[in-house]
């Protein structure tokens, strides 16, 4: 393999690590404030992506931003909804229940969404800001590129990310989050508005999936499974970094995008490499898990009997 | 044979049943014979087909949700495989493989799919599962997908005549088609009665104990390694075998069949059913898979908006899990105890808790005066004595203090957690015949100790050896967890760990499951023998029920009863297990005066009775006191004292461990 190869597939691994991290921001999130592995939250970011675009085609003198933005509102009243309709009613069922619950919403909504949207052909957004052009530039004198909405994807999903976490140690909302995750019960009886942080919690998942499907999307043709293995590796990066704590994840959706680029790239995986790609993937990681079960950076928790 | 599961089942013959349902979806097919396709028509019968082979992908998937409590994501991906595996050797092109050669095989694999699974289950945590098997459907989609050479990429495989009837009889394809919807049928009628006894086995009680307390399984003997793989292994089966069927009845098929979408299917199918009724089941299915085909076919509003059926399927998977978790079986078992009650007919037994019978044990056990209660308990110890389990418990000289041998040797313990010694350097023996007490203040490592004794921890140093009731030297430290009860040591639980999925009898059952010698073919077959091992021992456990005053309330899940009551079971379930070292862990917690007095009356006759050797742990002084030969207490999981009652209360370590100091050198050290 060249360095110039090798350099290339590390570069085509950023745009997927960002949006790969904002969905599993968003899984992190609800588990840890609510105990609930949401199975919905592909496609509460795929309704978002395709507000985005549909926003974007009605009116098209709007500013694209303005129309992402409207994505993630969608995203954010579409994730609390979810929380305090549902989830919230929920507190005296198993993981496992809430797990059915969402996975019920998911069914849901993807028969709901082509519906809603049916009127309209979704696909790229032509005379829009963000360009599907790549950018080339040279490193170690190789020339590399990258498509310039990629860069944004990453530069977008790391600039949120820190400010999320920067939220979750220094606001009044992150250490209710933390009080939260570490005992519900607790927290409310020493006067933190467990429903709001709850709430809160599942309405960003949402906007911060509603991102990531917007990226995904971004110059393809919409589809409903849009955000299908965008959400597989999410939840699979959560369990290879461990559920156990915030960073762990990102950790997770950091080491996918790299499997899946390495995994496509036709000096170490052959001339077919890219009809396997995914295949190997979802192989390498679910052996990595096998090697982690507890998470890369999880421990392993004595039960007391 | 009367088995207690009975009442789960909506029919009070649950295989006339089944045979009564494979009945009326054969008349179908030969009603559409005779009237040469007139009525029902094909689509019809297509439909009721889907519905069949989901019905017996659910009766597998139950054994997972409804039994072992597991939950899977990977189904589609195994329907997948067995689809596309009949469609590989089957296709156009290759040699002649006779079909059954091609079902063998498959399901062979599926078995060793099934064990990965298994494994890989045993090692994340439970509701991560569901992710891990999402990835594993994944896998197999892809390679549907991908793999054009072998099954066809995106555009699909087919296979080109229908396997045995038109290959092998030589039929027409229009026959074999029906031949091959009889075939289903009969199939799922088979799959049916089979998994009806497998559920009601010990092997179905094995896995719901599972679900229910994976700790109280494990100390009764029951190996989750075991079940777990066991429950992967039948899904995997059961979905291989239906994509089989699939294929062999539609003989094409798409990749897209095989996504997520219908893994959630299948567990709305299970979960409207009610995740273990067989016949709920199959009219989940009919909803999920046969309502639009079949009966909305005419109705054009609906089978123009086919999306809304499956929108509407979404909503009643989260108005299950969220309010009727029974599905439709509870549904069905409620409106017949309500009709029966509205009419006046035959009592429905054993549904509801029945609290008259519940206050009558109550009663019973307050009013009973203790010497007549006692003498009754050594009639019922005598008889059962004659038909000993295992021949564990050999009654030995009932006198205080027993014959000076140990029964367990504590040397030099230690568990170590991170940097905190719980237990440090701890050294003891319980003598055979005794009664045993550890005691210590809260956080002194006595709970920790037992744990390390039933190997639910692996003490970091330290050797434990035992001695069975035939002498044989035991090190328990060579011991897996489910596997120290068959040497002959059972313990309860400080939080009451009963299966509230079962009856308080079924719940004794569970404790004899090492008893049992029957195979699962046997149970799967339900031979004469298994019923003869059941109703042997479902006989003792009754006896056992009597001795502990708990027959009133045998056909009553334990749920939501007293906690005296929960306290008297996890102590029958320590004496159907024939052990000959009872472990008791906080047995008085939770109780209030009047029950642990009775308490100690029923420990006081079990060790007089049976000769057990008992080990506690306890708080309430006064209960110590009184029942305990030896007494060691600990604290900071270091020895202060042992010796007899008397002995203990008049040290003085002991005394400042639990009330502190009064040496004002100390305490000025401290400050």
């Amino acid at each position: 393999m060249t360095l110039q190869s090798f350099l290339q597939s590390l570069v085509n691994a950023l745009p997927l690590m960002g949006r790969y991290a904002l969905v599993t921001m968003g899984i992190v999130l609800i588990f840890r404030t609510t105990a609930t592995t949401n199975f919905a939250q592909g496609l509460i970011g795929t309704f978002g992506a395709f507000v985005v675009t549909w926003a974007a085609l009605e009116w098209t003198s709007l500013p694209l931003w303005i129309a992402i933005v409207l994505g993630m509102l969608t995203g954010f009243i579409l994730g609390a909804a979810v929380d305090i309709a549902l989830i919230r009613m929920a507190k005296r069922i198993t993981p496992a229940g809430k797990q059915m619950i969402t996975m019920g919403i998911m069914m849901i909504l993807v028969n709901v969404v082509p519906k809603i949207f049916s009127r309209i052909v979704l696909n790229n957004l032509p005379g829009k800001s963000i360009s599907t052009k790549n950018l080339e530039f040279t490193l170690f004198g190789q020339s590399l590129y990258i498509p310039i909405n990629g860069v944004w994807a990453f530069i977008i999903a790391a600039v949120i990310l820190t400010a999320v976490f920067l939220a979750l140690k220094f606001t009044r909302w992150g250490l209710g989050v933390r009080a939260t995750a570490a005992n519900e019960t607790v927290a409310q009886m020493l006067g933190v508005n467990t429903r709001l942080i709850t709430a809160f919690s599942w309405g960003l998942a949402g906007a911060l999936s509603a991102l990531g499907g917007f990226f995904t999307g971004f110059g393809t043709v919409l589809n409903v499974n849009l955000m299908g293995n965008v959400q597989v590796f999410a939840f699979l990066a959560c369990v290879l970094g461990g559920f156990g704590s915030f960073p762990a994840p990102i950790l997770g959706s950091v080491i996918i995008p790299l499997v899946y680029v390495f995994a496509g790239n036709p000096n170490i995986m052959g001339k077919q490499a890219g009809i396997w790609q995914n295949l190997t993937t979802f192989v390498v990681v679910l052996l990595l898990i096998l090697i982690f079960p507890n998470g890369i950076l999880g421990k392993k928790l004595i039960k007391k009997v | 044979m009367k088995t207690p599961g009975k009442k789960r089942s909506f029919m009070r013959h649950p295989f006339a049943a089944f045979i009564g349902l494979g009945i009326f979806l054969a008349l179908f097919q030969i009603i559409a014979v005779i009237t040469d396709g007139e009525w029902p028509k094909s689509f019809v019968l297509n439909g009721f087909a889907n519905v069949i082979m989901y019905a017996i992908v659910g009766y597998g998937f139950s054994f997972l949700i409804g039994y072992a409590g597991l939950a899977s994501l990977g189904t589609a991906g195994f329907v997948g495989f067995g689809a596309y595996f009949t469609a590989f050797f089957l296709k156009q092109g290759m040699p002649d493989i006779p079909y059954f050669v091609v079902i063998i095989s498959a399901l062979t694999v599926s078995v060793l799919l099934g064990l990965i699974v298994g494994f890989i289950s045993l090692r994340i945590e439970g509701i991560f599962l569901a992710i891990v098997t999402l990835g594993i459907s994944e896998v197999f989609y892809q390679l549907f997908n991908s793999w054009m050479d072998g099954t066809g990429g995106p555009n699909g495989a087919s296979i080109r005549v229908y396997p045995i009837f038109q290959k092998v009889f030589g039929m027409s394809t229009g026959d074999a088609k029906s031949a091959m919807y009889l075939f289903l049928v009969a199939a799922m009628v088979l799959l049916m009665l089979l998994t009806y006894n497998l559920g009601r086995s010990r092997t179905g009680r094995a896995m719901l104990a599972m679900k229910n307390s994976s700790s109280a399984a494990q100390a009764m003997g029951i190996s989750l390694l075991k079940y777990r793989l066991l429950a992967f292994l039948l899904s995997t089966a059961y979905a291989v075998f239906a994509g089989i069927l699939f294929m062999s009845y539609n003989r094409t098929t798409l990749p897209y069949n095989y996504t997520i979408m219908l893994s959630l299917e299948i567990l709305a199918v299970v979960l409207i059913g009610g995740s273990r009724s067989l016949l709920g089941t199959f009219i989940g299915s009919f909803i999920v898979f046969g309502s639009t085909p079949i009966l909305f076919q005419n109705i054009k509003v609906l089978s123009d908006n086919a999306w809304l059926i499956k929108v509407i399927i979404g909503a009643i998977i989260i108005l299950v899990v969220m309010f009727y978790p029974g599905g439709l079986a509870q549904l069905a078992a409620s409106v017949r105890s309500r009709l029966t009650a509205r009419l006046g007919l035959r009592k429905p037994a054993g549904d509801t808790p029945q609290a008259g019978l519940l206050e009558t044990a109550v009663r019973t056990v307050s009013a009973d005066p203790d010497r007549t209660k006692s003498a009754k308990r050594r009639e019922i110890a005598a008889m059962l004595s004659t038909s000993p389990p295992e021949a564990h418990s050999q009654p030995i000289d009932p006198k205080h203090g027993g014959s000076g041998e140990y029964v367990l040797r504590v040397s030099d313990l230690s568990m170590v957690f991170g940097g905190l010694k719980a237990v440090d350097g701890l050294s003891f023996d319980v003598i055979k015949g005794e009664i045993f007490g550890l005691i210590g203040p809260n956080g002194a490592g006595k709970t920790t100790v037992f744990n390390c004794i039933t190997q639910f921890y692996k003490p970091t140093s330290g050797k434990l050896l035992f001695r069975t009731a035939q002498g044989e030297g035991v090190d328990l430290n060579h011991l897996q967890v489910h596997r120290v009860i068959t040497k002959g040591i059972v313990r309860t639980f400080q939080n009451v760990e009963v299966i509230g999925e079962l009856t308080i009898l079924e719940n004794l059952l569970i404790a004899a499951h090492s008893q049992y010698r029957s195979s699962l073919l046997a149970q799967v077959l339900n031979t004469r023998h298994v019923r003869a091992e059941e109703e042997k021992i479902q006989e003792r456990a009754k006896m056992i029920l009597d001795y502990c005053d708990l027959l009133a309330v045998k056909d009553v899940p334990p749920v939501g009863q007293p906690y005296g009551i929960l306290k008297r079971i996890e102590l029958a379930r320590t004496l159907m297990a024939g052990a000959s070292l009872i472990i008791l862990d906080e047995p008085a917690a939770g109780l209030n005066d009047q029950e642990t007095l009775e308490l100690t009356h029923l420990i006081r006759d079990i060790q007089r009775d049976f000769g057990m050797t008992i080990f506690l742990v306890e708080h309430n002084m006064g209960l110590v006191m009184d029942l305990c030969d030896h007494i060691c207490a600990i604290s900071f999981g270091r020895k202060l004292a042992y010796g007899t009652p008397a002995e203990i209360q008049r040290d003085k370590r002991v005394q400042e461990a639990y009330l502190g100091t009064n040496d004002t050198r100390e305490l000025e050290a401290v400050r």
